[in-house]
C-alpha cells in the first residue's frame, strides 16, 4: 500500500468514526473535554498507523479500543488541550445548554444506578446500551471473552433492577 | 422496575445527551481527520500573519521559564503547570488578571520554546483581535436528541461572554505563534504536544 493510500486509508476511517468517538467521549467526561480526547485519538493513531485493520468493521472497532485507552490515560493525568481540536472545542460551544430530556429526573436516576456498578460492570452496561455494541463487541473492547462479558452483563442488570427497584419504593413510600 | 424490557428502555433513554452530528459539525470532525496528518507530519515553517493589537487590548509581562509565580500569588496549579515553558500574563477585558501556561511532552521542544518566547515580545505578536473577529465569525450549532438545532454562534446568549471570548483567543494566539515560531525553528509538529491552560482565580484554577 502506497503512503497516500494509507493516509486516505486512516483519514476515512477517522471522519466515518469520528461523531461516534465524540459521543463516547461526551458521554464520559466534561463537555470541553471531548474534543481534546478525539484530537487525541486522531493523533495517536497516526503514530500507530500500520494497526489499522483495513476492514472497516474492525477499524472501527480498533478506533474505540484506541479511545479507551485515551480516557483512560486522561483520567490518570492532567487535561490536555489540542490545537486540532480548537475550533471543535467552540462550535460546542452553546449545546451544553440544550433543552434537557423528556424525563430528565428518570434518566439521572438511572445514570446513577449505573455509576454505582463496579466499573467494569457499569462500563459494560455503557458500552451495549448507550453505544450501541454488541455484547461480544463490547467484551472485545474490555478485553474480555464473550462468556465473561455475558456473566458479567447478566449480573450488571439483575443489580441494576435491584438498585432501580429500591429507588422507586423510596420515592414511593 | 423489574421487567426487562423496561429496563433495557431506561438504559437507554438514560445515556447523556450529546452534541448532534449536524453537518458543520460533521464538516469540522472531517476537517481533523484529513488535518491531522499534517498535525504528525514534519513540514517546512509556515508565514505568519502579523498584524498588531488593537488600541485597548490589555496585555502585560511575557513571563518565561521555571519558577514564575502566578499573577495572583494565589493560584493552585496542576503539576503539568509547575515548571511551564511559557507563562504568558494578560488582562481580560473586566481587569481580571490572568496567566497562561504551555508544557510541551518533549523536553527538547520546551527549551526551544522558553528560548523562543526569551527573545520574542510575545505581546506584540500574538493577534488576539484577530482571533476574536475568527471566533465571531465561526458556524456554531447547537442541538438535542430530538433533531432540533439552533444557532449557537456570537450574537447568540449561547456565545461567550466578552472575557470568556478574550480568554479563549489569547490561548489561540499563544499557541498559534509559539507553534509557527517552533516550525520555523525545524521542530517537527509531532513534537509539539502540549499542555496548556489559563486561569483567572482561584476557585477557576481548582476546577483542573
Amino acid at each position: 500500500m502506497t503512503a497516500d493510500a494509507r493516509e486516505t486509508r486512516v483519514t476515512e476511517a477517522l471522519a466515518a468514526n469520528a461523531p461516534d468517538l465524540l459521543a463516547y467521549f461526551e458521554r464520559r467526561v466534561a463537555h470541553d473535554d471531548a474534543a481534546d480526547l478525539l484530537a487525541e485519538v486522531m493523533l495517536t493513531v497516526w503514530r500507530r498507523v500500520d494497526g489499522l485493520p483495513a476492514d472497516p468493521v474492525r477499524a472501527r472497532m480498533w478506533l474505540f479500543v484506541t479511545a479507551r485507552n485515551v480516557l483512560a490515560n486522561a483520567e490518570r493525568g492532567e487535561r490536555r488541550r489540542w490545537r486540532l481540536a480548537n475550533r471543535l472545542r467552540m462550535m460546542m460551544l452553546g449545546s451544553a445548554a440544550a433543552p434537557a430530556a423528556s424525563d430528565p429526573g428518570e434518566a439521572a436516576e438511572v445514570r446513577d444506578a449505573i455509576a454505582r456498578l463496579s466499573p467494569e460492570l457499569a462500563e459494560l452496561i455503557r458500552l451495549v446500551h448507550w453505544e450501541g455494541f454488541t455484547l461480544v463487541e463490547a467484551g472485545e473492547l474490555m478485553g474480555i471473552p464473550a462468556s465473561t462479558a455475558r456473566g458479567r452483563y447478566q449480573r450488571a442488570k439483575q443489580e441494576l433492577r435491584e438498585a432501580l427497584a429500591a429507588t422507586a419504593s423510596a420515592s414511593a413510600g | 422496575m423489574t421487567d426487562h424490557d423496561q429496563l433495557d428502555e431506561l438504559l437507554a433513554r438514560s445515556a447523556p445527551r450529546t452534541t448532534t452530528a449536524t453537518p458543520e459539525l460533521r464538516d469540522e470532525l472531517t476537517r481533523m481527520a484529513v488535518a491531522s496528518v499534517a498535525e504528525r507530519r514534519p513540514s517546512g515553517a509556515r508565514r505568519r500573519l502579523r498584524v498588531a493589537l488593537g488600541a485597548g487590548i490589555a496585555t502585560v509581562a511575557v513571563l518565561a521559564g521555571a519558577g514564575t509565580a502566578a499573577a495572583t500569588g494565589l493560584i493552585e496549579w496542576g503539576p503539568w503547570a509547575q515548571d511551564p515553558d511559557v507563562v504568558y500574563a494578560y488582562t481580560l477585558p473586566s481587569g481580571e488578571a490572568c496567566e497562561l501556561r504551555v508544557t510541551f511532552d518533549d523536553r527538547a521542544t520546551g527549551e526551544v520554546a522558553r528560548d523562543v518566547v526569551a527573545n520574542l515580545d510575545l505581546a506584540a505578536e500574538i493577534d488576539v483581535a484577530r482571533n476574536i473577529a475568527m471566533l465571531r465569525a465561526m458556524p456554531s450549532t447547537g442541538g438535542d436528541e430530538f433533531g432540533n438545532s439552533w444557532d449557537t454562534g456570537y450574537g447568540t446568549e449561547f456565545y461567550p461572554g466578552v472575557d470568556e471570548e478574550f480568554d479563549t483567543a489569547v490561548g489561540f494566539a499563544v499557541t498559534e505563534v509559539i507553534g509557527e515560531e517552533l516550525n520555523a525553528r525545524g521542530v517537527a509538529p509531532a513534537a509539539q504536544d502540549a499542555t496548556y491552560g489559563s486561569t483567572c482565580s482561584i476557585d477557576r484554577a481548582n476546577d483542573r
